[in-house]
């Protein structure tokens, strides 16, 4: 999905969620960001769900902890 | 839409009329995602407002997640010209408040499903009231409450127990979200995912609550209501352009149907209307009187500007007719050029873009901050035909000449006077907050404040209403004075507009201040002003009848207690007391 559509979305989300530019920054992660919090984690699945038409469990909201585990996780449930 | 006008950041700084252009521009590209009928939470939290914005800390009491909501309560907030202090508390089932510092607004916002199994609905509602007791007694701000959110069956006990302590404590307002949940209904919820937000409301749920809090509710308690509404014509009421496609050829959609309707409902609950068009007026008097199907007629508009002149310059005029400041209106065209040309030339007016669609317009006009309000007062109902009766008034007194005293007894003038009336609590809060011109001291009093001094046996809250042949204008003045030593201090005194221009102000202020039971021993009234930039009506009367001039910083002006108890007379005008 590297380069797709979805993971150019995947990054808009992430930046307007984050409120900053994550250029340079190649899978950005939870860990790494200092203001990926949790309220901030709860608006980047919002926003994931209404852009892409799904809709993530319990156990995959707290596992979904970078970029590329998110666009990983998308193409599995569109695939689905 | 498309706007010739490229917003930018620095552009403001170097050039303050491409900036305000940019930023109008700005207001306009945003209507989209705020008025959509699902907002997107990513749109909204794109938006960052360019435009100047005002600080307001506000304060929210809770049990449950709320800052799903809080995050895209903000654009709609700053769309309303607030830069938002969000105080958001511990959840907190048992309201406990603590010590509270100054806020401007305090918000209670529970989720009552979590007392379900404790408490029956009017029981809770008893508890709260006595918990908004304790709120009362930390702090002066108005206390909104976000109404029943549990089972549907208790939501009518709710209200009605909740009626009662709102109403005695002063200054709550409850937030009715009973459309929105029954639009909703299951949607308004997500318990699944309340692990993970804190909270049973849904991502849709929190979106469409922040809306109303950010155009309904908060700005409602913030700022005073607008007081006009100017509407376009061709592309705005209907489809088409009445010049090319002639009356019978414009398009009445159903979306334009519906507009009308809601402008009348907006006039109905005492919003002046006004209509502002470059056509003949022939031909938009001849549109009206053959168009059956239109909901609106020529006569729902008590001020027209129908010609070719520059539509700033008609709004100029239809607030001067309506007696009111610009910045009290509102500018609804679909032309974007129009409405950046018409936002430059009249500092403070509101837009709004008519869009193609006329339903996206309706639902602007639904959410457009400083539209709505809380209570409907009578005089909102009253508004309208006394405004209308404003032109006939003219033509008499000019027709009097000098002979003023002519002009009262053929209209039989009558001012009906109130001091310490309950009742009147409501209609003093709303004069208080959203008087601008005739405002000598700008206190802004709140609901919250007026109960103590209606308590208080140095202070005296006086009514004027004002009724003529023409029409009943309703409570249209309110004085709020205390009594100290010999002086009696005028802390709030304000006349609306409307019952300007009619020679009776010092005759207002007279029966208001000397016909109380305060003014008996006085021997001078001291009018605290303070000057503002909307306020120049109410300096040159306090100018004129203290008779002298006034300076720039706020000041004390004292006059003789003799002063004013003459001005509490005139034999032309029928005086009653209730």
């Amino acid at each position: 999905m590297t380069g797709s559509p979805e993971t150019a979305k995947i990054r808009q989300i992430l930046e307007t969620a984050l409120d900053a530019s994550l250029n340079g920054i190649a899978n950005p992660a939870r860990e790494q960001v200092e203001n990926w919090d949790s309220l901030t984690h709860m608006e980047i699945i919002f926003m994931l769900e209404d852009e892409f038409g799904v809709r993530f469990s319990e156990d995959e909201i707290g596992r979904l902890n970078s970029e590329a585990e998110i666009a990983e996780l998308v193409r599995e449930k569109q695939a689905a | 839409m498309s706007i010739q006008v490229v917003p930018d950041a620095g552009a403001g700084a170097e050039d303050p009329a491409a900036g305000h252009l940019a930023a109008v521009a700005a207001r306009l590209e945003w209507q989209p995602a705020l008025f959509a009928q699902r907002p997107d939470r990513r749109m909204l939290l794109r938006l960052k407002a360019p435009w100047p914005l005002g600080p307001r800390r506000i304060r929210f009491h809770r049990n449950h997640g709320i800052e799903l909501a809080l995050s895209v309560l903000r654009p709609f907030l700053e769309y309303a010209g607030v830069a938002p202090e969000f105080v958001i508390g511990d959840y907190d089932d048992s309201l406990t408040f603590g010590a509270l510092d100054a806020a401007d607004l305090e918000v209670v916002w529970l989720d009552y499903a979590r007392f379900a199994d404790r408490m029956a609905p009017a029981d809770l509602a008893d508890w709260l009231g006595d918990r908004l007791r304790v709120l009362r007694g930390r702090s002066a701000a108005p206390v909104l409450v976000l109404d029943w959110d549990g089972p549907a069956a208790g939501a009518e006990p709710f209200r009605e127990a909740f009626a009662r302590p709102a109403s005695e404590i002063g200054g709550v307002y409850l937030a009715d979200r009973r459309e929105l949940l029954a639009e909703l209904d299951t949607d308004y919820f997500d318990a699944e995912r309340s692990a993970v937000t804190g909270t049973r409301m849904s991502q849709l749920g929190a979106i469409l609550t922040a809306r109303l809090l950010g155009t309904r509710w908060l700005p409602a308690l913030l700022a005073p209501r607008l007081k006009a509404i100017v509407v376009d014509l061709d592309n705005t009421l209907h489809a088409g352009v009445l010049g090319e496609d002639g009356a019978a050829g414009v398009a009445l959609t159903d979306g334009h149907a519906r507009l009308q309707r809601r402008l009348l409902a907006l006039r109905d609950s005492g919003l002046f209307l006004a209509l502002l068009s470059r056509n003949d007026e022939s031909d938009v008097r001849a549109l009206f009187a053959t168009r059956a199907d239109f909901p609106v007629g020529w006569d729902d508009f008590p001020v027209h500007r129908v010609s070719w002149q520059a539509k700033s310059d008609g709004l100029r005029e239809i607030a001067r007719e309506l007696r009111i400041d610009p910045g009290a209106v509102l500018f609804v065209d679909d032309n974007p050029g129009e409405l950046l040309e018409a936002t430059h030339s009249v500092p403070g007016l509101h837009c709004l873009h008519a869009r193609p669609d006329a339903d996206e317009t309706v639902a602007a006009l639904d959410h457009f901050p400083g539209l709505w309000a809380f209570a409907e007062t009578r005089e909102d109902g009253l508004r309208s035909a006394d405004s209308r009766a404003n032109r006939d008034r003219d033509a008499v007194l000019a027709q009097a000449g000098e002979d003023v005293g002519a002009y009262y007894r053929e209209l039989a003038v009558t001012l009906t006077v109130t001091h310490d009336a309950p009742g009147q609590l409501a209609r003093i809060a709303e004069l208080s907050g959203k008087t601008n011109q005739f405002n000598l001291a700008l206190r802004r009093l709140t609901g919250a404040e007026l109960p103590a001094l209606l308590a208080d046996p140095r202070w005296q809250l006086s009514t004027a209403q004002l009724e003529d042949r023409l029409s009943d204008s309703g409570v249209i003045a309110i004085a709020i004075t205390e009594r100290r030593d010999s002086a009696l201090i005028v802390h709030d005194l304000c006349i609306s507009c409307r019952a300007l221009g009619r020679a009776l102000e010092d005759l207002i202020v007279g029966r208001l201040v000397a016909g109380g039971p305060l003014f008996a021993g006085a021997t001078e009234v001291v009018f605290p002003f303070v000057d503002a930039p909307r306020n120049a009506p109410a300096r040159s009367w306090l100018a004129r009848f203290a008779g002298r001039g006034l300076p720039e910083a706020p000041s004390d002006i004292v006059v003789p207690a003799t002063r004013v108890a003459e001005a509490a007379v005139n034999p032309h005008v029928i005086i009653e007391a209730r």
